[in-house]
């Protein structure tokens, strides 16, 4: 075998924007639209024990003025493959994957235009409008 | 040391503002918990106020699913956290040590099955973990309608809420299963299954005509850190069956669901 032959073939980063970087891109923006009283993050976190192969993006709204206060928008969970992307993630512990759905509506995006479709829809809602409105309005001014 | 008292209640959507002052009143409650409340908070902070004791106040927070009322100061208990099911505050008194007092009320088995369940009592624990991790102390109780019985999996399993029955193991702090720590919580419930007491024997009755039926469920429970644990006194912690001279339950001892909830309130004492 040739000494310093390098087996790992050409590697490249597809085309394809992960759904990580898009929440990041979208949290970036809301600082903006605030005055940065309302700020956004993603925690992005791998459960190696109860999730093996699955990465978590919790979404969360900040407020740096309330000490640091955090209100969870969403989380979603994808595997390696980045798509589909799941909403809320599914249950864990494995096996128990098996048994079916949980309570609430989950969305399963199969593309990053289908993600990234949901993502519009759901920074935009009624809902989350109202919650950021509650929080500007607590924040000390 | 001083000992602070809660009361937690899932009224059902039923308009018992005044049912709750009375309670909050006669059970000299320092912080009230209210879950399915539909009632504007105002209208329970104007009941509550109007008892003799009054004092209360609404602080800050912006969970959907409870609502939180205190007779300390309302920048006493600030919020810390917020996700669906879960209101995590900060309560921190003058010389005395802050705790973190997280409520909630979970899905219920009608939405969900067990283990469904169970596995989202998996994010549950780690959210709160993620909060005491942040804050950098363990103080922590959790008060709430699990829609769980003490003995189910999400309460018991270690990567759940890993609650147990006993002070004394709980005050080993953790447990380590295949390598992974995780911090128990003591859970006081377990002693409030059956009649002992009365006719009521459990917060929550449901007659399912299926084969497994327990008919009474503790649902409304109370979990306590081992930091919390060694001070906290079981004989103190009360599932509540009347106010004053009206019975919250019927004949039977069920809950009286048309005139009140169809879930008892759960009173208990905390020292820190």
């Amino acid at each position: 075998m040739a000494a310093h032959e390098n087996f790992w073939g050409d590697i490249g980063q597809d085309d394809v924007q992960t759904p990580v970087s898009i929440m990041r891109e979208q949290a970036a923006l809301l600082g903006e639209k605030t005055k940065n009283l309302v700020q956004a993050r993603v925690d992005t976190r791998v459960d190696p024990y109860d999730a093996p192969g699955q990465f978590f993006h919790s979404f969360k709204l900040v407020v740096p003025t309330l000490d640091n206060y955090t209100y969870e928008l969403f989380e979603v969970s994808h595997r390696v493959d980045l798509y589909p992307v799941t909403t809320p993630p599914s249950p864990r512990l494995g096996v128990l994957l098996r048994f079916g759905p949980a309570s609430e509506q989950q969305y399963e995006l199969k593309t990053e235009e289908e993600f990234v479709n949901w993502l519009r829809q759901r920074l935009s809602s009624p809902e989350t409008m109202k919650i950021i409105g509650n929080l500007l309005a607590q924040v000390p001014r | 040391m001083p000992s602070t008292r809660f009361l937690f209640w899932n009224i059902n959507r039923k308009p018992l503002a005044k049912a709750v002052a009375d309670l909050a009143e006669e059970q000299r409650a320092d912080v009230v918990v209210l879950a399915e409340s539909e009632i504007d908070p105002g209208t329970v902070l104007r009941e509550l106020n109007t008892a003799r004791r009054g004092g209360f106040d609404y602080p800050l927070g912006f969970g959907k699913q409870v609502a939180i009322f205190t007779r300390f100061p309302r920048e006493f208990l600030s919020p810390v956290a917020d996700s669906d099911h879960m209101s995590i505050r900060r309560l921190a008194l003058p010389e005395r040590p802050e705790i973190l007092v997280v409520a909630l009320h979970l899905p219920s088995k009608l939405r969900q099955r067990d283990v469904s369940q169970a596995a989202a009592c998996h994010d549950w624990a780690r959210r709160i973990a993620s909060a005491e991790d942040r804050l950098g102390h363990r103080r922590t109780v959790v008060l709430g309608d699990f829609n769980m019985n003490p003995f189910e999996p999400g309460l018991v399993m270690a990567n759940g809420f890993n609650s147990v029955m006993s002070r004394q193991i709980a005050s080993r702090g953790t447990r380590t299963v295949d390598g992974q720590e995780y911090p128990f919580f003591y859970n006081p419930m377990w002693g409030h299954f059956g009649d002992s007491r009365g006719h009521t024997a459990g917060s929550y009755f449901y007659d399912a005509s299926e084969h497994v039926n327990y008919y009474w469920n503790v649902f409304d429970q109370v979990l306590v850190r081992p930091d919390l644990a060694g001070e906290f006194d079981p004989r103190q912690l009360k599932i509540v069956t009347s106010v004053g001279d009206r019975p919250l339950v019927a004949a039977n001892g069920r809950p009286d669901g048309t005139d009140f909830s169809d879930h008892l309130p759960i009173v208990f004492d905390l020292v820190f």
